[in-house]
């Protein structure tokens, strides 16, 4: 074989070429000696024609498969090269490196928080198997609809084809018509919310949340016991063992855990011994919406419903609509299939409930309605006893809706859904800025390495790399940051649980996330001055001073600074509004003095021996009038009184039936005992106040607000008037007193046209105290509940807590808003008052030769400071000139949350500015300083 | 490193190595398989600790006037990594003929 023709030898060496250089010398050695090896075997045996050395060919065409598979191994060796040299970078600079990785810190924990917050409300899917096969069932009707009453369960979206408001409760009669048709759902389940049950546990009264559910729930949900067993079929039948499954999360509060609970007893409404089979699973918090209210913490069967609810039993009440149906899609089934599958059945029962309810009318015209509570829409309380002709006459079919149920029942209240997204871009707009911040750090420092750069690219690097390299060092930088971003969270979590009302959890996906924010924050803020850097013109860059350069970075470095104080302004002026809406909302006149008064409540009809008792006259009566008694006689306090519902507790019953002295028209109803004005400090101004003898046996009597006064009776004395009765006949309420205004449910609406009525004349069974007290009112709570132990052994305090506590709790969001706005606004502050200062810095430094001339040309030190001060006030001018126009147009979108202010109050805008241009002097005067300290000699020296 | 399944082919490599065939192109022309394969699962069972890589002694190579060889030695990982790749093979291969026997007919039911 001739020496110099070895075409196998020159293709592994011209294929060496692409091995990373790392491995090249070794691989060619090895494919060479190989190659050399078998050469010389095939001389000794004689064999070297042509045929062998096309077979050394074919060999060494193989190694361009080696040669290619080691190709990753080029990028591994390359990036760690460049995280190696970015690593060293940020180490020269620390202070630099401090100052990018805290703010990207701050900018990525904030929005980390948010979006384990927004995560949970917005898309969260229930904790049960396939959640996307779930569908809900709901209903629209007109407004002749063939039911008594409903439950909304909170807020619903309007249907698209009828523009209706979509409901979701159902009665047991149509739930059990609509299974019985059922051939599109593999299952088919219902459950209703109950607002409480009276639990005895170990022989001590509590509250517990609950809710009814049919014997497939568990199963249909998919969803197994974490300990003991879940509702089987079986349970849901009438005359089976009464049987319960808790809540992980009561089970865990409750009783810590204690596995013995499963096969314990515990007497539910005073009536029945149930036991509790089993606990579900942990995250599993019922099937209406992840995070809402309803979060049942007993579930029981639906037949259970008669025996532990007595007469108020609505299971079997076909016109009281309450039950929410869900079910599982068998595969491949349209939503339009299941409707038509089910509609037919849900309608005919529909219309024979109604036609069962109107056969007990006429039967009897006197029948008893049911007492409803909650969030029952009642249509018929308002229509007095003899609805008549209109109720006869309804006969609206509803319509059966069916729509994905993946997240639950309950929608997220669209007030909700506002507040989130307000939230949401506030972190943005923070994020927004920090990004602007660390560009223009990135953009000063790959200045100061133009000349390393130009360097590179003049000796034959290739742009892709450098930019690569440069990319890698923001990488780190932003990865650095989401790791101390996710330290901060950790820290912050109490916060954030108090401020949301949520139980924080720091899990994949929002770790996913902070990732994902790391690194699209890492392309962000590298690529531009990456790009920016590698597109220099090389010979001026290699020269000693390279003004062309700096001149487009600081025009890039401008327009970020001008849009970051924008920003800035924009969040400095969001934090004033929503801290003067909670300074007005605080400050604002309530009619009453809430300081020094508990509230809480009591329900004597949960537990009641058997379902009349409390029918029997006077019992409840007197409960309620002993209570107060005793009350009233603990030391430290005051006085002691009820209402049928408390004053700012978001809730309030109304009425525009027949006690609005104009049928049509809304009022407030506050049923209250006699003292209740004393006891709250509202002044009755005219008139007389309630007595003691304002009783059943006397006259209807009635006092009304001056704000009913003002609108029902502007020229005419209210005491004259009467309200109530039969509509258009004489009103059988005597107006006896005016008092004067207070606020009703919440502190953000007008106060409402007010009638309150003398608790002794009507029937309520559930009342909430409110207790004055000389001192603070928490130190009477034992006292007050040994009280009422005396009076009822198994009668629980509900929802104790002071009237401060109450306002606080309804302006949580306010709260909310005001303090996530101030603490990204002074954030954004911070950030721009950093990107200030640093621009100013590079600027002087830039020009210290410019400055050196002018001092040496005559200019003074109050000169040279006022150039730099002027060139930073016209920055932070740009910038505040296009936040206040950005701020007018977002400010119409929080316009519905703010409170005693326009989105442009002229004084929160000026307060704002004014922040924003002191701190920005501050950031302007360090450089200005530094110029007017230049020394000419040195200066003139300087490059 | 954690327990790594062998595949079929770095199984053969790997054997070949330990039955004493060390070079590349031995392996190559034991096996059958091709440069393009015995290679890179060389570099990777070397990365994963079952064969070791060492270059031959410079006396050999200077004789035949040629670089010196690089030859492969099987770990005491890699050769435990063998035995029971091997054993999976060959449970495979029990089952595949267990499963041909036994096939159930696909008529209709």
């Amino acid at each position: 074989m001739s020496n110099r023709f070895r075409p196998h030898l020159w293709f592994v060496s011209a294929v060496g070429r692409i091995v990373p250089r790392r491995f090249r010398s070794e691989w060619k050695q090895e494919w060479e000696a190989e190659l050399h090896h078998r050469e010389s075997l095939l001389r000794r045996w004689r064999r070297s024609d042509w045929n062998t050395r096309r077979s050394l060919l074919r060999l060494s065409v193989s190694s361009i498969w080696d040669a290619l598979a080691m190709q990753p191994r080029r990028l591994e060796e390359e990036m760690f090269q460049d995280l190696r040299y970015g690593a060293r970078m940020l180490l020269q600079s620390k202070g630099w490196t401090a100052v990018a990785v805290l703010s990207l810190a701050l900018g990525i924990g904030a929005n980390t928080a948010l979006f384990s917050v927004v995560d949970r409300e917005l898309f969260r899917t229930l904790p049960v198997k396939n959640p996307e096969q779930l569908v809900r069932l709901m209903w629209v009707s007109g407004a002749n609809h063939m039911l008594a009453e409903w439950r909304t369960y909170g807020f619903s979206p309007r249907d698209d084809a009828t523009g209706l408001t979509l409901q979701r409760a159902f009665s047991n009669l149509t739930y059990e018509r609509m299974r019985a048709a059922n051939q599109t759902l593999s299952d088919v389940f219902a459950f209703g919310s109950v607002d409480r049950f009276n639990v005895v546990i170990d022989g001590q009264a509590e509250i517990a949340s609950g809710q009814f559910v049919s014997g497939n729930y568990f199963t249909g949900l998919g969803v197994p016991a974490a300990l003991g067993r879940t509702i089987a079929v079986d349970d849901d039948r009438e005359g089976a063992a009464p049987v319960a499954v808790m809540s992980h999360d009561y089970w865990q509060r409750r009783f810590g855990l204690d596995p013995t609970i499963v096969g314990k007893s515990i007497n539910v409404n005073g009536r029945v011994p149930v036991t509790i089979v089993g606990i579900a699973p942990r995250g599993f918090s019922g099937a209406f919406r992840a995070g809402s209210s309803f979060s049942p913490q007993l579930s029981i069967p639906l037949a259970m419903e008669p025996r532990l609810i007595g007469d108020a039993s609505i299971l079997n009440n076909p016109v009281s609509w309450w039950l929410v149906i869900m079910g599982r899609a068998k595969p491949g089934m349209k939503a339009e299939q299941i409707r038509a599958n089910l509609e037919g059945g849900f309608q005919q029962s529909a219309m024979e409930g109604w036609d069962s309810y109107l056969a007990l009318f006429r039967s009897s015209a006197s029948a008893n309605q049911p007492q409803v509570s909650g969030d029952f829409v009642n249509q018929q309380q308002l229509m007095g006893p003899n609805p008549a002709r209109e109720i006869l006459e309804r006969r609206d079919t509803p319509h059966l809706r069916v729509v994905p149920g993946s997240q639950g029942s309950l929608y997220l209240a669209p007030e909700e859904r506002r507040s989130l997204t307000i939230l949401v871009t506030i972190a943005g707009i923070l994020l927004c800025i920090v990004c602007a911040n660390v560009t223009n750090l990135l953009v000063a420092r790959t200045a100061t390495r133009q000349k390393e750069i130009a360097m590179r690219l003049a000796l034959g690097a290739r742009p892709w790399r450098l930019i690569r390299q440069l990319v890698t060092e923001s990488v780190l930088l932003s990865l650095i940051g989401g790791t101390l971003a996710v330290v901060v969270v950790i820290w912050s979590k109490d916060l954030i649980q108090s401020l949301f009302e949520i139980h924080f959890t720091l899990d994949c996906r929002v770790l996913a996330f902070t990732a994902a924010v790391s690194f699209s924050t890492a392309i962000v803020i590298g690529l531009a001055p990456a790009v920016r850097a590698i597109r220099v013109d090389l010979i001026p860059s290699l020269k000693d001073s390279a003004p062309h350069t700096l001149g487009i970075r600081s025009r890039l470095g401008r327009s970020l600074l001008i849009a970051q104080v924008a920003m800035s302004l924009v969040l400095l002026i969001g934090a004033g509004l929503f801290i003067g809406t909670l300074r007005n909302l605080h400050s604002t006149d309530l009619g009453f003095n809430p300081k020094n008064l508990l509230l809480f409540r009591v329900d004597p009809r949960l537990n009641a021996p058997d379902a009349d008792y409390w029918a029997e006259t006077g019992r409840l009566r007197n409960l309620y009038e002993r209570l107060v008694e005793l009350i009233s006689a603990i030391p430290g306090v005051r006085s002691a009184t009820l209402s049928d519902w408390t004053l700012l507790g978001g809730n309030s019953t109304s009425s525009d039936g027949s006690l609005s002295p104009r049928p049509g028209e809304a009022v407030s109803v506050q049923v209250v005992r006699a003292n209740f004005f004393e006891t709250m400090e509202m002044p009755v101004l005219l008139g007389r106040g309630l007595t003691s003898r304002d009783d059943g046996s006397s006259p209807k009597v009635a006092l009304v607000n001056e704000a009913l006064a003002r609108k029902f009776y502007p020229n005419k004395n209210p005491l004259e008037q009467r309200i109530g009765g039969r509509p258009g006949g004489i009103g059988n309420i005597e107006i006896v007193g005016v008092v004067r205004d207070a606020k009703g449910a919440t502190l953000r609406e007008d106060i409402p046209p007010t009638v309150y009525l003398p608790y002794l004349q009507y029937h309520f069974a559930s009342m909430n105290f409110e207790v004055r007290t000389t001192g603070d009112p928490g130190a009477l709570i034992p006292a007050i509940r040994e009280a009422v132990r005396q009076v009822n052994p198994n009668l629980p305090l509900i929802d104790v807590k002071t009237q401060n506590e109450q306002v606080k709790q309804i302006l949580a969001r306010e709260r909310r808003f005001a303090f996530s706005s101030t603490l990204f606004g002074g954030l954004a502050l911070l950030l721009a008052c950093i990107g200030l200062y640093g621009i100013m810095s590079f600027s002087v430094a830039r020009r210290t030769n410019e400055i050196g001339i002018r001092m040496a040309l005559g200019a003074k030190r109050g000169d040279v400071a006022g150039m730099v001060l002027r060139e930073a006030f016209s920055l932070v001018l740009m910038g505040v000139v296009s936040g206040f126009f950005i701020a007018r147009l977002i400010g119409r979108w929080v316009a519905s949350m703010l409170y005693g202010l326009s989105p442009n109050d002229p004084a929160t805008t000026a307060f704002a500015v004014t922040v924003l241009a002191a701190v920005a002097a501050l950031a302007g005067y360090l450089p200005a300083r530094r110029a007017s300290h230049v020394d000419p000699m040195v200066a003139l020296h300087h490059e | 490193m954690g327990k790594s399944y062998l595949s079929f082919s770095a199984t053969v490599i790997l054997q070949a190595v330990a039955n004493g065939y060390q070079y590349g192109f031995d392996i190559m022309d034991m096996t059958g398989l091709p440069g393009g394969t015995v290679y890179p699962a060389l570099r990777r069972l070397e990365d994963m600790g079952y064969v070791l890589s060492k270059w031959e002694k410079h006396e050999i190579a200077q004789r035949e006037l040629r670089p010196p060889r690089k030859y492969y030695e099987v770990t005491d990982v890699g050769a435990e990594a063998l035995a029971e790749a091997v054993k999976r093979y060959r449970l495979l291969d029990q089952q595949q003929r267990r499963a041909l026997r036994t096939r159930p007919s696909r008529g209709r039911a």
